[in-house]
């Protein structure tokens, strides 16, 4: 759990007066360019409470999003603010957020508690107070067996759980997570998903991006889609998924048979019509995509045929994306 | 703005949007800061923020590689001059016979100052201390070919006709030509010239004589004989018993400065060997004595008042109106063969500490470790995209450049005190003096060490805000200028800081503390300088290092609280510098 400031000290230098009426995150009209590039283009959301993914391609600037609310980048049009502060001319807000970057780079020299403890100090933590802190969220992480190895020997894995015990060992309010899974392993993906669900199930505000629709799945309901810059979509992904069911869907199924297999499949009232696209593959079209999931281990099963692996090519975020685009036309 | 809670719907965002809030209604909002937050966040616990960068950049250059590799090369570098200096200090100086008057010229045995005591001629091996010397009363002119009378006559030339000829007196002298039984004169004496002392007939029945001779007749040259010459005068002090050969050794060191800078007297010295107060009375008969200038020495002019200030073999210290020492002008042989022990290895010491001190500790030290160190203090962090996981913290950027800068100096600073305790301590326990320990040298010491802070700041955070300027090209503008600071620091100490350009660097200001610590520790700087530089060229090493400080003539303190002055001024505007651009840079 992230430690308890009464746990760890009476300092605590992130309290302060509550004022409940203003979101974590506030943009308004933001746009950002570098040069003829447009980075950010006039963006207006507000954001508050639980996990938010923020869906988008590569380059869609999910980053220059997170870079402007950290401070990083000054808007070039717009109004930022951070629990009502203006980020860019004011640090304050800093005290209150947890930020993870999507860049790789940490200081390899230093060992893992070594690098939360000393960048907890940075918030006015004592000594002390900092090193419990660090031992606080290096559990937190599942980090705490290597808490005192040198960054630099860490897999790709324990590198981005480190990152993310430093942006929670303030106990943040607001912790903004830029691509934390990109490059990791399934199993170090699936003990930061839980530990992103914790934070965001704990109350706090949550920000996550992801190029991979999946992932963004797993881990949070509440979405914000940017495409070129621009905020394209943002509710609920039930809704979204709800869209993508009254699409046509393909499920491409890799097998010897594809032949038998399609005979069986054509039954199935949910089944439109069927493709070979491969002389091993079978492709099925359907409406009603978890209708079809939902009958076809049995049908497998009991025909006996062997089957490769079974794919969802319309469901990732590229479909989404040109569904959406279509719509928004 | 549109109200949307979570429910089943998805909102597409039209080219002009609402803010458009995405509050859970399950999650509790959070909550906005009160406005003076930065009080009560960003100043609160600044020291342990200051603490914390402070010790972290202290750790990443401890783990950098380079910060070894100039740490041992600058260790190396006072390792190796210390070395130097004390070979020199343990060697001690080779005494030098700095005006020359240990040399025995004409081979005689006697050393030249011995002779010039006697008044005898070094260049003539028949006169020599107690042998008697002839003292001219005139000469035979061009167009004269002989004279007539009864005298004393030295030359080289022929007696025509004579009454008298007299026995050379009781004298040790060799250069008495020998009479009474003349022999006739060889070919070669007959057709070229005779020794000293010789004398013999020729075929025109002439006398020939090379040497002293008393004559009652007409002596005279012969026109065709180039080398012929004659004077007559008195023949004086000659000794009856043998003077004794004084070692060569005696004239050497043999006449000390006899000096006292804080009496103020503007008349001093003394010739402590006796050759500008020689004993005069030898030629007292002599019509030379009403004319100051003697020629006692075949080739040797002397005034005994060169100086000119009234006062024969005194040594005049000039002061200007404010009081300053600006020159000492001995007359000739008066305090001209001071030992080197007193001296030059007094000078060369104090050389030395303001030599390492102004080259090695500002010059070299001071503007490489911090060229190499400092430039990418805030750069290299933008530059690897670690930036962010410093200043993404409640702390004002401003605030993280000045942290970071001391960062840097906790390690540089204990760099350069160490390096200066060890070498001060070294050159003051090995340095010359009756005393186990210089412990004057310590205030120089001590200065050099905060001046030497003093530059490493002024450079570190220079080469820092140009870092953060130009992250491409910080680092070659932090080059160029401290190529420009090594120049104008050489600059300044060859123009004995008066150059004007050179008050536009950081080094300059360096110097003119350490001149003036030097000044604060050693009073009587000046007088060694003017000393070094004027009157006794084989000891230059402190007047090339040291320079009378410029800013307050006259008042070291006043010019070191000057230049110390500037150079925090210049490290403030250079902070501000930093801060200003480091506030207004993203990080990308």
């Amino acid at each position: 759990m992230i430690p308890d400031p009464e746990q760890v000290g009476e300092h605590t230098p992130t309290s302060i007066q509550v004022d409940n009426s203003v979101p974590a995150v506030m943009l308004d009209h933001v746009s950002k360019w570098y040069g003829q590039v447009i980075g950010l283009n006039d963006v207006s959301l507000a954001i508050g409470g639980g996990v938010t993914g923020i869906l988008g391609p590569n380059g869609a600037g999910k980053s220059t999003l997170f870079k402007i609310l950290v401070g990083r980048l000054k808007p070039s049009q717009g109004t930022v603010r951070l629990f009502g502060i203006d980020p860019w001319r004011n640090p304050a807000p800093y005290s209150r957020v947890g930020y993870v970057s999507e860049g790789e780079k940490l200081y390899d020299w230093m060992t893992g508690h070594d690098f939360v403890s000393t960048l907890a100090r940075l918030y006015g933590f004592t000594r002390d107070e900092a090193s419990a802190r660090a031992d606080h969220v290096l559990e937190f992480v599942n980090l705490s067996d290597v808490a005192h190895k040198q960054i630099g020997k860490y897999s790709k894995g324990m590198r981005q759980r480190v990152k993310i015990a430093h942006a929670l060992v303030n106990d943040p309010d607001l912790i903004i997570l830029d691509e934390p899974l990109q490059g990791c392993d399934p199993v170090a993906r699936t003990t930061i998903m839980n530990v992103i669900r914790e934070i965001g199930g704990m109350g706090k505000t949550v920000i996550v991006s992801s190029h991979i629709l999946s992932e963004i799945e797993r881990i949070t309901e509440q979405i914000v889609i940017l495409h070129n810059g621009r905020l394209l979509a943002l509710g609920n992904l039930h809704a979204i998924r709800g869209m993508l069911d009254k699409h046509p869907h393909r499920i491409l199924l890799t097998t010897d048979t594809p032949r038998e297999l399609a005979a069986r499949t054509l039954v199935v009232e949910e089944v439109h019509g069927v493709r070979f696209p491969h002389p091993h593959q079978l492709e099925i079209q359907t409406n009603d995509l978890d209708a079809v999931h939902s009958v076809l281990p049995t049908l497998i099963t009991s025909s006996g045929l062997r089957v490769s692996s079974i794919q969802n090519p319309d469901d990732n975020l590229e479909s989404l994306l040109a569904y959406l685009m279509e719509g928004r036309a | 703005m549109t109200e949307k809670t979570r429910d089943q719907d998805l909102t597409l965002v039209s080219d002009q949007q609402p803010i458009s809030p995405l509050q859970g209604t399950s999650n509790p909002p959070v909550s906005a800061l009160p406005d003076r937050i930065i009080l009560n966040s960003v100043w609160s616990g600044l020291d342990r923020k200051a603490g914390a960068i402070i010790e972290f950049t202290a750790r990443q250059l401890r783990v950098r590689a380079s910060t070894w590799v100039i740490g041992g090369v600058g260790f190396l570098l006072m390792v190796l001059l210390l070395a130097t200096y004390a070979e020199a200090m343990v060697e001690g100086i080779e005494p030098v016979d700095d005006d020359g008057d240990s040399e025995d010229w004409d081979e005689d045995g006697y050393p030249l100052g011995q002779e010039r005591k006697w008044g005898t001629s070094d260049w003539n091996s028949a006169e020599f201390p107690g042998s008697g010397v002839f003292v001219s009363d005139e000469w035979l002119n061009w167009n004269e070919a002989n004279h007539t009378g009864n005298h004393t006559y030295r030359g080289n030339a022929i007696i025509e006709s004579y009454t008298w000829i007299g026995n050379p007196p009781n004298t040790l002298n060799k250069g008495w030509a020998q009479v009474g039984n003349f022999t006739d004169c060889t070919d070669y004496e007959e057709e070229y010239d005779l020794q000293i002392g010789r004398s013999c007939l020729t075929s025109q029945g002439t006398i020939r004589f090379n040497g002293l001779i008393q004559v009652n007749g007409t002596v005279g040259v012969e026109s065709e004989k180039w080398y012929q010459y004659l004077e007559w005068g008195d023949f004086v002090g000659a000794s009856e018993t043998p003077i004794p050969q004084d070692p060569r050794s005696m004239y050497i060191d043999e006449d000390g400065f006899d000096i006292d800078v804080s009496s103020g007297n503007t008349s001093q010295g003394f010739d402590d060997d006796g050759d500008c107060l020689r004993d005069w009375d030898i030629i007292a008969d002599s019509s030379f004595t009403s004319n100051p200038q003697f020629f006692w020495d075949d080739s040797f002019s002397f005034n005994s008042d060169s100086n000119r200030n009234g006062i024969s073999c005194d040594v005049e210290l000039v002061y200007d109106e404010q009081g300053n020492l600006v020159s000492i002008e001995a007359d000739q042989l008066v305090d001209e063969d001071p030992s080197e022990d007193e001296f030059v290895l007094e000078s060369l010491h104090r050389g030395f500490v303001l030599a390492v001190g102004k080259v090695a500790f500002l010059f070299l030290l001071g503007i490489f470790i911090p060229l190499f160190l400092a430039t990418g203090l805030i750069r290299d962090e933008m530059a690897s995209g670690t930036m962010y996981y410093l200043v993404g913290k409640p702390i004002h950027r401003a605030e993280f450049f000045v942290y970071r800068i001391l960062g840097f100096m906790s390690i540089a600073a204990p760099y350069m005190i160490i390096l200066a305790i060890l070498v001060g301590l070294v050159t003051s326990f090995i340095g010359p003096g009756d005393s186990i320990f210089r412990f004057e040298d310590l205030t120089v010491w001590l200065i050099i060490g905060i001046t030497s802070a003093l530059v490493l700041l002024a450079y570190s955070t220079t080469f820092s805000a140009l870092g953060v300027i130009s992250k491409k090209f910080g680092i070659y503008i932090a080059m160029v200028m401290g190529v420009w600071e090594f120049i104008m620091a050489f600059f300044s100490l060859l123009s004995s800081g008066q150059s004007i350009v050179a008050w536009l660097s950081i080094s300059h200001w360096g110097l003119e503390m350490v001149n003036s610590a030097a000044l604060i520790a050693w009073p009587d700087s000046g007088y060694y300088d003017i000393i070094g530089s004027g009157l006794f060229n084989s000891s230059v090493v402190f007047s090339i290092f040291w320079n009378e400080p410029v800013m307050v003539p006259g008042s070291p303190i006043a010019s070191l609280l000057v230049s110390s002055f500037v150079l925090l001024l210049y490290i403030g505007i250079w902070i501000l510098i930093g801060q200003s651009f480091l506030g207004r840079r993203e990080i990308d």
